[in-house]
């Protein structure tokens, strides 16, 4: 394998479990806003 | 956070060992402490999301200890140790091309930006979080007391 191929991947890992923890990030905060909404009504 | 960036760690460190060292992982001291490092950080989560137990604190405060032990260690284990690590590449006598300097820099500023980002976003949640809770608390008192 084209030691550029090992760069790509290295990148796309290191992408990839970032976006992970993004989305993680996101469904909590939107989770935690349900729970506002439903506080305030 | 610091499961997402031993992660990364523990993913790419294989993936640009291969090509280099022809191997994707060897028990080297450093590698192993990282995998030490990542395996309490994993267990502090587990033992903070799914135990019940009244000792979770304490368990939790010294599992974190532990993980803040280990990380001067995986640091220091290529100045102590001879690993499959080459020995420090930066400072004096670092074999590190000047050109390569200022990339270093750049993306070492940049990751610092990014785990300061996360970490006060994560930090934000926990506030909201606890803020969410406390009010469920007061209306369900304010319900029984009805």
């Amino acid at each position: 394998m084209n030691s550029l191929h090992y760069l790509y991947a290295a990148y796309l890992a290191t992408w990839a479990i970032h976006g992970a923890y993004l989305v993680i990030l996101v469904r909590k905060y939107s989770r935690i806003r349900t729970e506002m909404e439903k506080l305030k009504r | 956070m610091g499961v997402v960036f031993c992660t990364v760690v523990l993913v790419t460190g294989p993936i640009w060992a291969r090509p280099v060292w022809g191997i994707w992982w060897t028990w080297d001291l450093r590698l192993t402490l990282t995998l030490v490092l990542w395996l309490i950080y994993v267990s502090y989560l587990v033992l903070r999301r799914f135990s019940t137990s009244s000792q979770t604190a304490v368990l939790a405060a010294v599992l974190g200890v532990f993980g803040a032990l280990d990380v001067p260690l995986v640091y220091f284990s290529i100045w102590f140790f001879r690993t499959q690590h080459p020995s420090p590449v930066i400072g004096n006598g670092g074999s590190l091309d000047p050109r390569m300097a200022h990339v270093l820099l750049i993306n070492w500023a940049a990751f610092l930006c990014l785990a300061s980002l996360m970490c006060w976003t994560r930090y934000r949640l926990e506030v909201l979080k606890r803020e969410v809770e406390e009010a469920q608390s007061l209306q369900a008192l304010m319900e029984t007391s009805r």
